[in-house]
């Protein structure tokens, strides 16, 4: 079942004596219930503005958008309730400590104060809970925004960029939160530009330029879809098996990184190539596409949008 | 920070959020009441009216001191009155035969039309009868100021710190929210405005009791007070409403306080100048502030007119208007509407984050 539907999405921004900026171009996005779903794009690709319009706070000039399948933004303070989310930097007042900043939010949804504590101490802010948000570091703000958006125990987490400002140890441990968010049932919709972080936690993607889709689906199928067929080889006499796997019409380089054989359907016919020869391997090693390899050839191409000035 | 997701506890949608309108009436009243300025600007005047009445007691006394040989001139003054009345009695009036010697020489300065002694010394007393009046209108006036400082500024906080937009992704209904920080605001503004009043009346009464009187002080005196404060709480609604209002609209606190600077400071002189001829005077904020809350409302000059002289001569003159209560109100809530109506089209049509 979708729990996040936005088809067809378009938004476009008036600007005063400026040509309109068009930052959704028909956008789709759709996000499976459960696991954890990356949402990929270059800077002002419309992600974040995707984001907003699905969350109501800015207004989508058409399109359909759905949130657990309640049509966006007419019902969707009917499912608000279940619906976290962390969008670009933090918001909170200053001059409130942490704890009555997330006090204020869930007072005025009736949350009990226990509840406020425990998401404070899931994000390790218990010590820091008391001291005003106006002395926070950036990384402790990100902390209370994401603790802000687990104060619901939401069914549907939306979170723009929640790594920023975090140590390496921080994002880690924020991968895992996330991983371990999907693992129990929660639809954690994540955008990053961290492509190796969201593909070491993702299920699924969906990747966006220029305000369109580009592509989606599982990761693992992104992936597939772009290799090449390379494999590695790994043989003690790279300069003989080279004219081997020629004479067998398999192209192949030298490389630092040894012998690479190009666009091979089947492994096998490279083990067999090689054997026939005397020449045996110890290590044949696919040579998988990553996600930063992926999004960089499928986002380099995308034409811009009329009326784009990004 | 541990970031260990107790998973054995973690149920998505285990937690009911139960959005309820008094409760969102309540966390805004939270948040304006922990507002530093708030409790900054409720000190000042705590002290400022403390300082005020603290003055006037030490300035008043209970005994009112003659000072030496002035009975004797009040007696002198008594009767070279009654010799002025008695010379004037005695004149012709025949040109008016149904004149009275009242209507040409006034009552004759006898018993309580005499001089009196408190014409000629100041009374030290702290009145009740003419002091309190003062600490309404004084209280009310002020607050409507603050009102509208402190509107722009919760208006105008909630975008520079940008927690607007993490208030909406709990409240979407944006009518709903800005309702609820408008109520609240409203009941903060009252709530402080009737400390002031008590610590003042408090300050204010032990004053009189000590160094004063209560005479004259009637339960019509005090009914005529009670009106004051309840149109005083309006004009601090209003004045509210607008801060927040502007504010929202233009979303900074900053630009909303200039603007009610500039409207005061500038406008309103600028109108009163260039548009004379038309009489603005009965259509500007100041005047119709006044007219509420004075007991009688409030007279002004409204347009120019020729004045005919018996074909003689014409000159020009201002019409006198009077600002009543009634008036002023509706005058000052249609302001306010257009502030309001301003914000919320805003607050409703644009983009935020």
């Amino acid at each position: 079942m979708a729990v996040i539907e936005a088809l067809d999405v378009h938004k476009t921004y008036r600007r005063f004596r400026k040509p309109p900026k068009a930052a959704l171009a028909g956008i789709d996005l759709v996000v499976e219930e459960g696991g954890v779903h990356g949402f990929l794009g270059p800077n002002g690709s419309g992600k974040t503005t995707l984001l907003r319009c699905l969350l109501g706070l800015a207004r989508a000039d058409s399109g359909d958008m759905r949130i657990l399948n309640a049509a966006v933004p007419k019902r969707l303070p009917a499912v608000i309730g279940t619906v976290g989310a962390l969008l670009e930097s933090p918001a909170f007042f200053p001059p409130y400590s942490g704890r009555s900043n997330l006090t204020l939010l869930a007072t005025s949804q009736r949350i009990s104060h226990q509840r406020v504590d425990d998401v404070l101490e899931l994000v390790g802010l218990t010590d820091a809970a008391t001291d005003k948000v106006k002395g926070y570091s950036l990384g402790m703000r990100q902390r209370l925004a994401i603790a802000a958006a687990l104060l619901k125990a939401p069914q549907v987490l939306i979170l723009d960029e929640p790594s920023n400002g975090l140590d390496p140890a921080g994002m880690k441990e924020v991968r895992e939160l996330l991983r371990q968010l999907g693992n129990t049932g929660t639809t954690v919709l994540v955008s990053s530009h961290l492509l190796g972080e969201v593909q070491q936690i993702c299920d699924d993607v969906t990747i966006v330029s220029h305000g369109r889709l580009v592509t989606s689906g599982a990761v693992r199928d992104v992936l597939a879809a772009r290799s090449t067929g390379d494999v590695r080889v790994e043989v003690a006499d790279l300069t003989t098996a080279q004219r081997v796997l020629f004479d067998a019409g398999i192209t192949s380089e030298i490389l630092d990184a040894g012998l690479v054989a190009r666009a091979v359907a089947d492994p096998s016919t490279v083990t067999k190539a090689l054997a026939e020869a005397n020449l045996y391997l110890s290590a044949l090693t696919p040579i998988q596409a990553d996600l930063e390899q992926a999004f960089l050839e499928l986002t380099s191409d995308e034409p811009a949008i009329e009326g784009d000035v990004a | 920070m541990s970031l260990q997701l107790d998973t054995t506890e973690w149920t998505p949608g285990a937690v009911t959020p139960s959005p309820s309108y008094p409760a969102l009436v309540r966390s805004e009243v939270v948040r304006i009441y922990r507002r530093r300025l708030l409790r900054v600007v409720a000190v000042l005047l705590l002290g400022g009216v403390a300082l005020v009445l603290g003055i006037a007691f030490l300035q008043s006394s209970k005994d009112i001191v003659i000072p030496p040989g002035l009975q004797e001139r009040l007696e002198k003054r008594q009767e070279q009155a009654l010799e002025r009345w008695n010379r004037c009695a005695e004149g012709d009036f025949d040109g008016d035969p149904g004149a009275t010697i009242e209507d040409y020489c006034g009552p004759e300065p006898v018993g309580a039309d005499a001089p009196q002694l408190d014409w000629f010394i100041d009374d030290p007393r702290f009145l009740a009868v003419d002091n309190m009046p003062s600490v309404f209108l004084g209280v009310a006036g002020v607050m409507a100021t603050v009102a509208f400082i402190i509107g722009a500024s919760v208006g105008g906080a909630e975008w520079s710190s940008r927690s607007m937009t993490l208030q909406l992704l709990w409240e979407p209904r944006r009518l709903r929210l800005l309702s609820a920080k408008w109520l609240a605001l409203i009941a903060v503004m009252i709530a402080l405005a009737l400390v002031m009043l008590a610590f003042a009346l408090a300050l204010a009464a032990l004053t009189t009791q000590l160094r004063g009187s209560w005479d004259s002080a009637t339960s019509d005196f005090w009914s005529e007070q009670f009106w004051v404060a309840m149109r005083g709480g309006l004009l601090i609604s209003l004045a509210a409403t607008v801060g927040l209002g502007i504010a929202t609209a233009l979303r900074n606190t900053g630009a909303a306080l200039g603007a009610g600077f500039v409207y005061f400071a500038v406008a309103e002189f600028g109108v009163r100048f260039i548009l004379a001829k038309y009489g603005p005077e009965p259509y500007l904020v100041s005047g119709n502030s006044a007219a509420l809350l004075l007991p009688e409302g409030l007279e002004v000059p409204g347009k120019t007119v020729e004045v005919d002289e018996g074909g003689r001569s014409t000159y020009e003159m201002a019409e006198s208007v009077l600002l009543t209560h009634g008036r002023a109100a509706v005058t000052l809530s249609l302001y306010t509407a257009v502030a309001a109506a301003a914000a919320v089209w805003s607050f409703q049509r644009r983009d935020v984050g």
